[in-house]
């Protein structure tokens, strides 16, 4: 990958890569942290990689870098305030209220802060981001059937947050 | 957790999850896939879940992204593509180091150039007034040695190398030709004869 693909490619990627740390890690300085480390170690590892493979090689350095700093530091992971506001402002409406997107991304948003980080990452990036089987595999370093009970696992359990906000039947 | 769940469920919901997980994994089997539909046309409580685990997918790519920084993806311009370009525009002309080696070479040639002319032995200079060709001859290969110690110099990148050129490899090349070097007198010399 030259200088130039490398430019196209953080113009494609940058806004994706930077939300999914957002949505990993919760917080919105790391995101930002997270996502400038990963377009940077794109710019030193370019000659290693292929344009076709830049998103699924971006998105598994940003999980990594997430679960690194996860790890060094201690991150409570509980739902952003401000996503409680909205989810208590839902509430207050009653069952009248109208199931539209907004409704639905907002309800999911706060159904995946009950997931670990890395359960996450992984049904973000098959859900969010399309990638599959054999990369998130790669990406997150586990064999296809634990990634898939992960997958089901995961679904499971957003799909009764959403039952319990009253966004799903 | 979810086997659990699953093996509380009457047989035939049990098998019917379990199909609607794997079809949202990639196809399943049509036997699987009939199956499956016949049971959904049956069952309120797994339709429904068939149902949220849809409005989950739903959700889950209709997450609104949230926007790079722009102050952020300056930054990594900066430290990539614009780096580079800075340092490509500078590294042909490398200015410091240049002006560091042709300083080298100049006064490494004056040296040369004044020690000969003070110095040279009266034997060596057949008449006065002219060069003997062959010390003309040996002056030039010193002065080529010093500009071709002083390019190697350029191509490595050294700074030692250009200590080398205006220190230890030139003058044992000057004394192998009888020149001498104009006599240097320390301070100390200086006012102790005035």
């Amino acid at each position: 990958m030259d200088r130039e693909e490398f430019e196209l490619a953080v113009l494609r990627h940058k806004d994706r890569v930077h939300s999914h740390a957002v949505w990993v890690l919760q917080g919105r300085e790391d995101s930002r942290d997270v996502a400038q480390e990963a377009l940077l170690r794109l710019w030193v590892h370019r000659s290693q990689l292929r344009p076709d493979t830049v998103g699924s090689w971006l998105l598994k350095t940003t999980h990594n870098l997430c679960i690194d700093r996860l790890r060094r530091k201690t991150v409570r992971h509980e739902v952003d305030p401000e996503r409680l506001e909205l989810l208590e402002d839902e509430d207050a409406r009653g069952p009248e209220r109208s199931l539209d997107n907004a409704d639905l991304g907002k309800a999911i948003a706060v159904a995946l802060a009950t997931l670990s980080p890395r359960d996450r990452s992984v049904v973000l990036m098959r859900e969010h981001h399309g990638m599959s089987y054999d990369e998130i595999a790669d990406a997150v370093g586990l064999p296809l059937g634990t990634l898939k009970s992960i997958l089901h696992r995961s679904r499971e359990r957003l799909r009764r947050a959403l039952v319990t906000a009253g966004v799903a039947p | 957790m979810r086997d659990d769940v699953l093996s509380i469920l009457p047989g035939e919901c049990a098998v019917s999850r379990e199909t609607l997980h794997d079809l949202l994994d990639g196809p399943v089997e049509a036997g699987r896939r009939t199956s499956l539909e016949a049971h959904l046309a049956t069952c309120d409580e797994c339709r429904e879940v068939d149902d949220g685990l849809e409005a989950v997918r739903a959700g889950l790519r209709s997450l609104p992204e949230t926007p790079f920084p722009a102050v952020a993806l300056r930054q990594v311009w900066d430290r990539t593509v614009n780096a580079e370009r800075e340092r490509a525009s500078a590294a042909p002309w490398r200015p410091r180091f240049v002006a560091a080696a042709a300083l080298a070479a100049s006064v490494a040639l004056v040296a040369l150039i004044i020690s000969w002319s003070r110095g040279l032995p009266p034997a060596a200079v057949p008449a006065p007034g002219r060069l003997h060709a062959e010390q003309i001859e040996q002056v030039g290969r010193e002065a080529r040695q010093v500009l071709e110690v002083t390019a190697a110099a350029l191509k490595r990148s050294e700074h030692a190398a250009i200590e080398r050129v205006l220190g230890g490899e030139v003058s044992p090349a000057i004394r192998k030709i009888g020149i001498q070097w104009p006599e240097t007198r320390s301070p100390a010399d200086r006012r102790s004869k005035t």
